[in-house]
């Protein structure tokens, strides 16, 4: 009977504080969505010939003469065609108008706009970073159905990048887009970028949009040309990205009988997979790939900024080196770039094809005869950023009987001093035992 | 001077030839006519035929089919009542088409025997035959093998190489029927030697391209080379096809040897030119893979390898098409639209 009413005090009182916790979260939302809706923006990326949305995603007011951010993503299209879209704002009491392009950071996924005719309200962003586990707000117009508030927390930079992300567990939805995530003050701690799924989503920090700002309110001018101020920030990006590849300690890992790279930065994250030898299988395979974690978006079909590379080793124990081989190449016949894009971004791929000679790097193996292997080595160019390249490399090595080493990497968006860079050490790395 | 009574077969081709010396004759199906037929829809006695001095006259013995006669291109006409035909008129009875011919025509000048013949002759003889098929089946079976790791059952290698035998076989067959038709002459076993010569020959082309393929990584001239060993192999194929089976004119058989296969390939290639010049998502370059032993060319060094490819960089950019969305230039200078842009009512 004591148990009872014990048990039954307890869930009552568990009860009451859900119930009044919740009361006072769901009085918070209210408020801070009551106080700021006003800073709210709804961007719409406008085709002009058919007057229809071709984009949406969302905005917010950083300043009180009408300065607006948002996503680069949400408006790149905008400046791939200015001819063909025009920019428009929605806000939450049905009030429209047109927006004017000020200022763009690619690699941080955010454009800064403004309108004339602002009301007074805006955001201020934070100067402190958020606690772990401090509950933040993220809003915005998901799917075109009206703002939206999504509590969640923060869970501090995500690792495992090239670029900081806030990892937010919250649902982030098309359409949020360049929408802002506040702290119970409301002040703006981050931008809704990215979704894995499941409550786990990705902020741009805010300090990244103060700078742009700054930079913006020193200027005093919009940008006069956007390609340019892209190209900058693009070369600027890769540089950052080999500088950091080049200077860590590259880790060798075994892979069969060779030794290959692994995780060399903890932005770039390593796969590995094998198959055994059988009856239905005559060749085993080892198989590691490791991959750049993040890209930057240039626009839905063009991609950039990745490092990725890949290792195969095979053998077999009981095969002609003639049906080995057919294997090999049968397994061995894909590879594909390691970003999209197309006709109008890059050129087509340039190659050279040859048999390369290494010594082998061990002392007691130098006496004996160098690794053999067909190398190929392809570039495509940039059309809008000629400094640009992306790059493919494949080596397989061919001395053995029954042996193989497949080595393969491609850059996406590197410049021609950091690719022979990155070829000398990646091919200087690899060894065989 | 005798008449002669051609039997066509069912192209026009002569199967039968009958001379008469007397006055005349009788054609039907009964026993007691001088040109006995089997046709079904012939009478017993058909027609009679008699020589005077008009020329030859043809009489139909008042038949349930009837006799009709052609000159020349001409449509055929029924005879009716006793009628003087020419030599090289066709006379049609029931179903069976027969050409009556003067033994004092003329005849065509003798076709000079050609002296790829003796080249046939000695590729069909069986011995010859039997060695090709032999190189058919174990180049076959050896492809087969080699080309894949997994075991092979031997449910398909038998499937291999009845398949093979029989794609050559009816190649074979479709030419002698034809031959059999116009020539009266099958000659399967030379139609059998010549395509097993020439798939011997394209399986030999396809090893060494490999080879050049991993050795010089032939690129964009890898289909080139294929299409101009198609180009020799396939005219010759044909035209001693059209050599054994037809009676085509010397330049006739040329004609046909070379513009079929070159059409072919001709279009094949229109494609691919179409094809190079698109914009390929990825690169193109050589993946067969062979063991060193097969390496005819000496490797550079990895550092060389590097050096040469910063020439790789220097790509030239063509000037973008231009695009109906990118008009608008000033906008596109500028980056940011004016007002009185964004704004302008476009639609």
């Amino acid at each position: 009977m004591s148990r009872s009413i014990f048990s039954k005090l307890v869930y009552t009182s568990v009860a009451l504080v859900l119930l009044v916790s919740g009361r006072v979260h769901a009085e918070g939302y209210e408020e801070l969505y009551r106080d700021h809706r006003d800073s709210l923006y709804q961007i719409r990326i406008i085709e002009k010939s058919s007057n229809s949305k071709s984009g949406l995603g969302s905005g917010f007011q950083i300043r009180a003469d009408g300065l607006v951010a948002t996503n680069y993503h949400v408006i790149a299209e905008f400046i791939r065609h200015p001819g063909k879209y025009r920019l428009e704002y929605l806000m939450e009491d049905g009030s429209k108008g047109k927006l004017e392009l000020l200022d763009v950071d690619v690699i941080n996924d955010l454009a800064l706009l403004r309108h004339d005719e602002a009301g007074r309200d805006f955001l201020a962003l934070a100067e402190e970073t958020p606690r772990r586990g401090e509950i933040i707000v993220a809003m915005g117009n998901p799917l075109d159905l009206g703002t939206t508030v999504v509590p969640g927390t923060y869970n501090g930079i995500a690792s495992g990048s090239f670029y900081d992300r806030i990892h937010f567990s919250g649902s982030v939805n098309p359409g949020m887009s360049g929408g802002p995530v506040i702290n119970t003050r409301g002040e703006v701690v981050g931008i809704n970028v990215a979704t894995a799924g499941n409550q786990i989503s990705f902020l741009v920090p805010v300090d990244k949009l103060a700078k742009l700002k700054r930079d913006y309110e020193q200027r005093q001018a919009p940008v006069s040309d956007f390609k340019k101020v892209i190209y900058k920030q693009l070369k600027d990006n890769q540089q950052h990205i080999m500088d950091n590849v080049l200077s860590a300690d590259w880790q060798r890992r075994q892979l069969g009988n060779a030794y290959v790279v692994g995780e060399v930065v903890p932005a770039i994250k390593c796969w590995g997979r094998s198959s055994e030898e059988d009856e239905d299988n005559p060749v085993r395979r080892i198989d590691k790939g490791c991959t750049g974690q993040d890209t930057v978006y240039l626009a839905d079909e063009f991609n950039t900024g990745r490092v990725e590379y890949e290792f195969f080793w095979l053998d077999a124990s009981d095969l002609s080196p003639t049906r080995f081989y057919s294997e090999y190449e049968r397994q061995m016949s894909s590879f594909f770039p390691g970003n999209r894009a197309g006709e109008d971004d890059v050129s087509n791929f340039q190659c050279q094809q040859q048999f390369t000679e290494q010594p082998r790097t061990s002392k007691e193996q130098a006496e004996e005869s160098p690794v053999i292997a067909r190398t190929t080595y392809c570039v495509r160019r940039y059309r809008d950023y000629p400094d640009l390249y992306d790059i493919f490399y494949l080596s397989l090595t061919v001395d053995h009987d029954n042996q193989g080493l497949v080595s393969h990497f491609t850059l996406s968006g590197f410049t021609r001093e950091s690719a022979d860079a990155f070829t000398r050490k990646f091919t200087s790395e690899i060894q065989w035992h | 001077m005798a008449l002669i009574i051609e039997v066509l077969n069912k192209i026009g081709r002569v199967s039968e030839r009958h001379r008469f010396e007397g006055e005349s004759a009788t054609i039907g199906r009964a026993y007691d006519n001088d040109l006995i037929l089997g046709d079904t829809h012939l009478d017993a006695h058909h027609l009679r035929l008699t020589r005077d001095e008009e020329g030859i006259r043809l009489q139909d013995l008042d038949t349930l089919n009837g006799t009709w006669y052609r000159h020349g291109r001409a449509r055929r006409k029924r005879v009716e009542g006793p009628r003087v035909i020419e030599s090289g008129d066709e006379l049609i009875i029931g179903k069976t088409h027969l050409r009556l011919v003067d033994s004092a025509a003329e005849v065509a000048p003798a076709q000079p025997l050609h002296s790829m013949e003796d080249f046939i002759e000695r590729i069909a003889h069986p011995a010859v035959l039997t060695i090709l098929l032999l190189l058919i089946g174990g180049t076959t079976l050896a492809d087969n093998y080699l080309s894949q790791a997994t075991e092979i059952e031997w449910k398909d290698n038998l499937q291999m190489l009845v398949t093979t035998f029989l794609g050559l076989a009816i190649y074979a067959s479709v030419w002698s029927f034809l031959g059999y038709l116009v020539r009266q002459d099958s000659r399967f076993l030379a139609h059998f030697a010549i395509i097993s010569l020439v798939a011997l020959l394209f399986t030999g082309w396809e090893w060494l391209s490999g080879l050049l393929h991993f050795n010089f990584s032939l690129g964009d001239s890898g289909p080139t080379l294929n299409m101009l060993i198609l180009g020799i192999l396939l005219p010759a194929a044909l035209w001693l096809a059209l050599y054994l089976s037809l009676n085509l004119t010397p330049t006739w058989r040329w004609v046909v040897s070379l513009v079929v296969p070159w059409g072919f390939l001709g279009l094949g290639a229109i494609e691919r030119a179409q094809f190079d010049s698109d914009f390929v998502g990825r690169p193109v370059y050589s993946t067969t893979l062979k063991h060193d032993s097969r390496r005819l060319r000496p490797p550079v060094s990895m550092e060389e390898f590097i050096d040469r490819s910063d020439e790789l960089f220097d790509i030239e950019l063509p000037e973008k098409k231009p695009k109906k969305e990118d008009k608008s230039e000033s906008v596109a200078k500028n980056g940011a639209p004016e007002e009185s842009e964004v704004g302008a009512p476009q639609n």
